[in-house]
C-alpha cells in the first residue's frame, strides 16, 4: 500500500521534487549550501552526528571532518580561515538542521 | 527512458556472464541460467573496472562505453544463444500450464511482490543513509572522477563513511551512469529490482532440485513476500544498499559448491569461484565467508577433487591481491573506531552475548520485518528432523552455522553498542543467509513430500 501510495503521487513529478518529497528540509538545506559554496571549495563539518549523506550532496565540494563538538565551531573556524564551516545541531542523520558559516578571510581579500 | 537503459544495462550484465561462462560450457552439463549468468557478469564488470583504475586508466564517458561495448562484443562472440533463449517453447508452456490453487496462488503473490518493488525502484530516487552517503557517493565519485585514486578515498579529513569499503556496487553503478551518460540516482534502483529477481529465481531453481513445483513456488513465496524487501528500510529490495546484490552473489557462490559437490559439473565450480570474487568485492563480510566456504568445501569433498578446489581458491584469492593491496593503502575514515581483534578483547566482551541474542531475537520477530519466517524456519526444522543427511546437506547446514558464527563474532567484538550494530546491521545480514537457508528448509520439506 505504501509502495502504490508512494508511486501514484510521484509519476508526474521531476526528480528533484521527487527527492524534496522524500528528504524534505535536509535536501532544501544541501540546496542552499550548494547555491553559496563555489564547487572547488573546502567545508568543515562540524557535528556530534556520523555518518552524514550530506556529502553526497554537497560533491564535489570536499565535505571535511571539522569537530564532533558544535560548541568548537569558533575554534574550527579560526583554524580554517579560507574555508567553509557546516554546523549540525541534529542528532538526527538524514534530517540535519545545517548552518553555514562564511570563510573568515576571502580569497583574494 | 532511463529505466529503459537500467534495463538494457542489466541484459548486458546478463550477457557478459554468459560469455564468460560458456568457456566452461559442456554439452554433458545442464547451463547455467540467467541468474548465475546475472551473478557472474556483474562481479567481473565491477571487479574489470576496478583493475582498469589499478592499472591508472581513468575511466572517461568514452572509456566507460569503450569498456561495455568491448565486453559485449566478446561476450556475443562466445555466447551459444540456443543454450538459454529465455522464451524458449518450454517457458511459454510452464507460464500457460493449469497448476493447483496454491501454486497459482504463488505466482500471484510474487508478481504483486515483484510490482511492489518495481513501483518502489520507479516512484523515489535513492534516500536511504547507506545507500547515498556510501554506495551511491562512492559511485557518484567514480562516475565524475573516473577512478578511485582521490582525495576522496585518500584524503583521510574528507568525510566518507567507508573509504576502504569493497566498490563492487559503487563501480556498476558508475558503469550504468557511464552508460546513459549522467548521474542519474532514480533509475539506477532498477539495477537492484534485477538483482533481487535474479536472486529469487536462483533460489527457485535450487529449490526445483529437488521438490515439485507445487512445494518450491510456495516456498519461494515464504521468501519473496517478506515484508523486509518492500519496507521502508536498508533492507528494502530497491534501497540501493549493497546486500540485495551480495545476497545474489553469495547465494549463487553456495549454491555452485554444493552442484560442485555432487556432480562433477565445471561450469558449478567457475560460477562458485566468480561469484566468490564479486562476494568478496561486495562487501567486508565476503572474505571470512568466501575462506569458509571453501574452506568446508576442501574439507566435505572427496580428496580426488581438492586439487582442483585449492587451485580455484588459490586464484581467486591472486586475481582478488591488487584490490587487497588498495585496501590495506587507502586509509579507514577518521572517526571510525578500529576494531580490536585481539583473543582477551573477543573474551572481555562474551558478556554481550545475552544483550545480542535477545536483541536479535526482538529484531527477527518483528512482524513488520521479517513476518513469520523464523516461526516457518524453526517449524521445518522440527518437521524435517529425519531428513537424510547427504553431503550436500551436510556442507550447506555448515556454511549457515558459520555464517551465523562470523557474523556474531563481529557483533561481539565491534567497538559499537549492541543496540547498534543490532539495529543498523542484523536485518540486513540476516537477508544474506536467508536465501540459502530456504533452501535448505526447502530440503527438510522434500524428504516428507519427494519430488525428484
Amino acid at each position: 500500500m505504501w509502495a502504490a501510495g508512494i508511486f501514484f503521487r510521484t509519476r508526474t513529478l521531476d526528480p528533484a521534487a521527487r527527492r524534496l518529497l522524500i528528504m524534505r528540509g535536509q535536501y532544501q538545506d544541501a540546496l542552499r549550501v550548494n547555491q553559496r559554496v563555489p564547487p572547488e571549495a573546502s567545508v568543515w563539518f562540524v557535528s556530534p552526528h556520523t555518518p552524514t549523506d550530506i556529502g553526497y550532496f554537497l560533491f564535489p565540494r570536499r565535505l571535511r571532518w571539522g569537530s564532533p563538538s558544535v560548541s568548537e565551531r569558533d575554534a574550527v573556524r579560526r583554524r580554517h580561515p579560507y574555508d567553509w564551516v557546516l554546523t549540525n545541531h541534529s542528532s538526527n542523520p538524514q534530517f540535519d538542521s545545517l548552518e553555514l558559516f562564511a570563510p573568515i578571510v576571502q580569497k583574494g581579500s | 527512458m532511463t529505466t529503459l537503459a537500467a534495463y538494457l544495462f542489466i541484459a548486458g550484465l546478463v550477457v557478459m556472464g554468459k560469455g564468460i561462462l560458456s568457456f566452461s560450457e559442456s554439452s554433458s552439463e545442464k547451463p547455467a541460467g540467467v541468474p548465475e549468468a546475472l551473478a557472474v557478469g556483474s562481479a567481473a564488470l565491477g571487479y574489470e573496472l576496478f583493475l582498469l583504475n589499478f592499472c591508472g586508466l581513468i575511466l572517461t564517458r568514452q572509456r566507460f562505453l569503450a569498456v561495455l561495448g568491448l565486453d559485449l562484443g566478446l561476450a556475443l562472440a562466445a555466447v551459444r544463444f540456443g543454450s538459454w533463449m529465455v522464451f524458449s517453447r518450454e517457458t511459454v508452456a510452464w507460464i500457460t500450464k493449469r497448476r493447483p490453487m496454491l501454486s497459482t496462488a504463488s505466482i500471484v503473490l510474487l508478481f504483486v511482490a515483484f510490482l511492489t518493488a518495481w513501483m518502489e525502484a520507479s516512484a523515489l530516487p535513492l534516500y536511504h543513509l547507506d545507500a547515498l552517503a556510501h554506495f551511491g557517493f562512492e559511485a557518484k565519485i567514480l562516475f565524475y572522477k573516473g577512478t578511485f585514486r582521490t582525495p576522496f578515498f585518500f584524503d583521510k579529513t574528507i568525510v566518507h563513511e567507508g573509504p576502504n569499503y569493497p566498490l563492487l556496487v559503487p563501480y556498476l553503478e558508475a558503469a550504468y551512469y557511464g552508460f546513459i551518460g549522467r548521474l542519474e540516482d532514480g533509475a539506477v534502483r532498477h539495477l537492484f529490482l534485477a538483482w533481487w529477481l535474479a536472486w529469487m529465481a536462483l533460489i527457485y531453481r535450487v529449490l526445483r532440485q529437488k521438490l515439485e513445483e507445487d512445494l518450491a513456488l510456495p516456498l519461494l513465496t515464504v521468501l519473496g513476500s517478506l515484508p523486509v524487501f518492500f519496507a521502508d528500510h536498508p533492507g528494502q529490495a530497491v534501497s540501493g544498499c549493497g546486500d540485495v546484490p551480495f545476497a545474489l552473489l553469495w547465494s549463487a557462490a553456495v549454491f555452485g559448491v554444493l552442484r560442485w559437490l555432487a556432480a562433477d559439473e565445471h561450469q558449478a565450480l567457475w560460477v562458485a569461484a566468480l561469484a566468490s570474487l564479486g562476494v568478496v568485492f561486495c562487501k567486508p563480510n565476503g572474505l571470512p565467508l568466501v575462506v569458509g566456504l571453501w574452506g568446508l568445501t576442501v574439507i566435505f569433498q572427496p580428496a580426488r577433487k581438492r586439487p582442483q578446489t585449492v587451485s580455484v581458491l588459490a586464484a581467486i584469492l591472486v586475481l582478488l591481491s591488487p584490490w587487497f593491496w588498495e585496501h590495506s593503502r587507502i586509509p579507514r575514515e577518521l572517526i571510525e573506531a578500529p576494531i580490536d581483534w585481539k583473543w582477551s578483547s573477543l573474551l572481555q566482551d562474551l558478556h554481550r552475548i545475552p544483550f545480542l541474542i535477545g536483541g536479535s531475537l526482538r529484531e527477527m520477530f518483528q512482524p513488520a520485518l521479517w513476518g513469520g519466517f523464523w516461526l516457518f524456519v524453526v517449524f521445518s526444522m522440527a518437521f524435517g528432523h529425519k531428513a537424510e543427511r547427504t553431503l550436500q546437506d551436510r556442507l550447506l547446514s555448515s556454511v549457515l552455522v558459520l555464517q551465523l558464527a562470523a557474523y556474531y563474532a563481529f557483533y561481539v567484538i565491534s567497538p559499537e553498542s549492541v543496540h547498534t550494530v543490532v539495529v543498523w546491521t542484523l536485518t540486513r545480514w540476516l537477508t544474506h543467509l536467508s536465501g540459502p537457508l530456504m533452501v535448505w528448509c526447502g530440503w527438510r520439506w522434500a524428504d516428507r513430500y519427494p519430488g525428484r
